[in-house]
């Protein structure tokens, strides 16, 4: 696909817009109470490590995309099986998240709505975005990034100035000890949002600085952990441990709150329209990762994208209704089943499987030379 | 680009162009006639000159193109009276070279020896001199004919700065041109193009900072037009944009000389058409089409916040109606309740749900809006009557519409009037009822739905390979200086970086300076 390419800046925003994409909407995990904003530092900093892991995967073979280094690195044959499992995986969140935004948007503002049509319009968004190419994805990320920071600063103003937080909330810190918070860190913290971030290693070979990936990877997780802990810390602040664990959306119910002298109030379209462009992004850039690993593993012509895009478009909408009709399953399978079943192996263990062969593979090739 | 290549050109038959011109004089002036129908407009004056009267001489020009006084004075005195003591015929065949060299007072004369180049020639008034014996003639330029003055444009008007407009001739236009940019580098190339109309098409631009591949990119997509005829800028600019299925436009136009010059000081590439006043440049991108020329020459912080009333006129421009649909029809819990009180009672004798409510009055304006274009200017003062009592009270007195809606339509029509260029005006309009539609069908998601599709689209499209959206996507930190801000003008020391790939820095004062205090303690001591 060639001539594409990114710049550092839009690498950079697109990272930052996938992190705060679901985290910062769905919430982070509150199961730790009151010292869960702890979680997301601690988690920031695996994520960190998990990060430098996978650049240091993707230095063996830097010009070429993920699924095209695993045949690299393991040969055609058991790579492409890889290949097809990675494909699957980001096919697969692209519809969990599609499932987690839809159902969101539907219960918020389209109520009598239909699931699939919400689905279907999204999809639709996602599917434009997907035929015009990364290039296009991230300049769009970048007109939309000063909305989103616009957005979210206001919405921090407009909590802060009614006075909404209360802070002997989140006292006493480490009420429950560490144990609480590490076991919530790992699997499910470390895994989602920052082990996604696999997802950009479909990216990398598009980025126009190849050798500032690391350093502008660890600032946009940096940034975006900060950004969701702020969040979490003023929500949490607000509510209560024990209430924000009970709210759907917390984000949401916080902004429902304000209001400021019957002047600032109802301000909730800020976080709805947020909370659609960062969704937005964070399915795009999993279902494009997913395109072009299809694109290159099938070895299917470019002047065919369009039909290969529009069907796993229909698929994608398809997939997405039939795991989250049921909303509650949905949560639940998320949480508790896909961070350790789906997102361990596939995040950690096979990265790591991988930069074994490919180590050893170079080995035995030198002493070979 | 693969959409040109694809179609051939097609070689139209041309059968007098090629023919050589005769050497018997009356054959050619037959066959001149024969093709042109006799019409009635052609003048062929045919006499005999030289001491002894044997020299048989023909002076062919189209009446109305030229010059008349010209052609009198410098043409047929010269060959009829004050050579008539010349020996022409004693030196022979030579005659051709003795009168061009030493007889015809013409600035510009160019020699013809094919019948398609004579009809060119004379069918864009010049006046051509055809010697019996000779194979060639010689065609002077005495081109004149009855235009326009440079008047104060119609379109892109300002308060502060020059009011001359370009006219339909493409001389006075490159003049308009040379007269603001006199510098060596200024290159302007004429080409004709259009089958039948022949229409000379000047591109110009400043060498050395225009972008040379961007310079080669037009030249090419010039000459892979194939038309017959071209009768206004339009043409060409549909001909050459990069993307034909997009509201938005990719070629900026303009009918004000200081707006192209600026844009070619910037390093962009102008294409004057001759017949339409409206100049082309290129590459424009978005933020062109929110800068008017008057940014330039009032103050840079007044301008800055004028760009920014116009980008939010843009947006109400698009999306007022739209939102306000969303709002009433489906999240009525968003609006503060006393305003949700007020508006429920306006809604409560009104028929139609808001999406046909907005519709109607939207087309209705529309209609009032080409209907007040079109109209001879006389009865133009009755559409304002009839729109105001129609869009007005009436409509809302007789339970037709709310008088909310007014608001919303008045705002909308209001707005869309503040952008600086008509061609992006009509790009939001049309883009309107698109939201409209959608924010009918899902509200709110609905319009966030548009505005995502729009932006894909925007970052998609390029202008003469420059992305339409820069600089704001792909952001370029040293080109905010003039893009939704104005910075001072001394400020403004670069070009666009995507646009002149070359020759970034421009010659440019320095901030202008208070005068330093201890000086004028020093003066006062003096005094």
């Amino acid at each position: 696909m060639g001539t594409e390419k990114i710049n550092g800046l839009q690498f950079f925003i697109m990272i930052l817009l996938f992190e705060l994409g679901s985290a910062v909407v769905l919430g982070f995990t509150y199961e730790a109470g009151g010292s869960s904003w702890i979680v997301i530092l601690l988690s920031m900093l695996a994520g960190i490590v998990l990060y430098l892991l996978f650049t240091y995967l993707a230095g063996y073979h830097p010009d070429l995309t993920l699924t095209e280094a695993v045949c690299k690195i393991t040969g055609p044959f058991i790579g492409r099986l890889i290949a097809l499992v990675y494909i699957s995986y980001f096919f697969y969140i692209a519809a969990r998240v599609l499932g987690d935004f839809s159902n969101l948007i539907q219960m918020t503002i389209l109520r009598l709505t239909p699931l699939i049509v919400v689905a279907g319009v999204f999809t639709l968004m996602v599917v434009v975005a997907s035929c015009l190419g990364i290039e296009v994805i991230a300049r769009t990320a970048e007109t939309f990034f000063p909305w989103v920071i616009f957005f979210s600063t206001l919405f921090l103003l407009f909590v802060y100035i009614d006075g909404l937080p209360d802070f002997r909330n989140l006292q006493p810190i480490l009420d429950k000890g560490w144990e609480p918070i590490l076991t919530t860190v790992f699997p499910q913290g470390m895994t989602f949002p920052f082990g996604e971030l696999i997802v950009f290693m479909m990216f990398f070979p598009y980025l126009a600085v190849p050798d500032k990936k690391t350093s502008i990877g660890i600032a946009g997780i940096i940034i975006s952990g900060v950004m969701l802990t702020v969040t979490q810390v003023t929500i949490l602040a607000v509510h209560g441990a024990e209430a924000a664990k009970l709210l759907t959306i917390p984000l949401l119910e916080t902004i429902s709150l304000v209001n400021i002298q019957d002047i600032i109030q109802r301000m909730d379209p800020l976080i709805i329209i947020t909370m659609i462009i960062l969704g937005f992004f964070k399915i795009a850039l999993f279902f494009h990762a997913a395109i072009i690993g299809l694109h290159e593993t099938l070895h299917i012509p470019r002047s065919k994208r369009i039909w290969l895009v529009s069907g796993a478009g229909i698929v994608l909408m398809a997939v997405t209704y039939m795991i989250s009709h049921d909303y509650v399953k949905h949560v639940k399978i998320g949480l508790d089943i896909v961070p350790l079943y789906v997102h361990v192996p596939l995040q950690i263990i096979l990265p790591v499987l991988l930069i074994g062969v490919a180590f050893i593979r170079n080995k035995v090739l030198k002493t070979s030379k | 680009m693969p959409r040109y290549s694809r179609r051939k050109r097609q070689t139209p038959k041309e059968e007098t162009s090629t023919d050589k011109l005769g050497k018997s004089l009356q054959t050619n002036i037959a066959q001149f006639k024969q093709t042109l129908g006799d019409s009635t407009d052609i003048v062929i004056r045919n006499f005999k000159a030289g001491q002894t009267g044997s020299m048989d001489i023909a002076v062919l020009y189209t009446s109305g193109l030229v010059n008349e006084a010209i052609v009198h004075d410098f043409v047929l005195d010269t060959l009829m009276v004050q050579i008539r003591q010349t020996p022409l015929d004693t030196i022979e065949k030579q005659d051709y070279q003795i009168i061009k060299d030493f007889a015809m007072t013409g600035g510009n004369i160019t020699d013809i020896d094919t019948m398609g180049k004579l009809f060119d020639h004379v069918l864009s008034g010049d006046t051509v001199v055809m010697l019996d014996g000779s194979i060639q003639a010689m065609a002077i330029d005495t081109r004149d004919w009855e235009s326009r003055g440079v008047e104060e444009p119609s379109t892109q008007s300002v308060v502060r700065g020059p009011k001359e407009g370009f006219t339909e001739t493409l001389r006075t236009n490159t003049a308009l041109m040379r007269r603001r940019i006199k510098d060596e580098n200024l290159w302007i190339r004429t080409k004709p193009i259009g089958k039948k109309s022949k229409t000379d098409v000047a591109v110009v631009y400043l060498n050395g900072v225009a972008d040379e591949k961007v310079v080669k990119e037009v030249y090419h997509r010039l000459d892979k037009i194939n038309i017959d005829a071209i009768l206004d800028s339009g043409y060409v600019e549909e001909l050459i944009q990069d993307e034909t299925y997009t509201p938005f436009p990719t070629v900026y136009n303009s009918e004000r000389p200081d707006t192209i010059a600026a844009g070619i000081l910037e390093g962009k590439i102008a294409i004057i058409v001759d017949g339409s006043p409206f100049v082309l440049l290129v590459p424009a991108l978005f933020v062109n089409f929110f800068q008017a020329a008057e940014d330039y020459f009032q103050r840079a912080d007044f301008s800055t916040l004028i760009r920014m009333v116009r980008y939010l006129a843009f947006f109400l421009a698009m999306l007022t109606p739209s939102v306000y649909i969303a709002l009433t029809t489906y999240h009525q819990e968003m609006i503060p309740t006393s305003l949700l009180v007020s508006l429920s009672a306006q809604r409560e004798g009104v028929p139609f749900p808001a999406f046909v409510e907005a519709l109607l009055m939207e087309i209705t304006f529309e209609i009032l809006r080409e209907a007040g274009v079109r109209l001879p200017k006389a009865v133009g003062s009755a559409i304002s009557i009839v729109g105001a009592l129609v869009l007005g009270q009436a409509a809302v007195e007789a339970g037709i519409v709310s008088s909310a809606m007014v608001i919303v339509v008045s705002l909308t029509a209001i707005s869309s009037f503040v952008s600086p260029s008509f061609s992006f005006a009509i790009s939001i309009r049309m883009l309107r009822f698109g939201f409209m539609i959608l924010a009918a069908t899902l509200g709110l998601f609905g319009i966030l739905l548009g505005l995502i599709i729009l932006t894909l689209h925007l970052s998609s499209l390029r202008s003469f390979g420059v992305p339409y959206l820069s600089p704001m996507a792909p952001f370029i930190v040293a080109d905010q200086k003039d893009a939704i801000l104005r910075f001072p003008r001394w400020k403004l020391t670069t070009r666009p970086r995507l646009i002149s790939q070359q020759k970034i820095t421009r010659e440019n004062g320095e901030a202008p300076k208070p005068p330093k205090r201890s000086r004028r303690k020093k003066r006062k001591k003096q005094e």
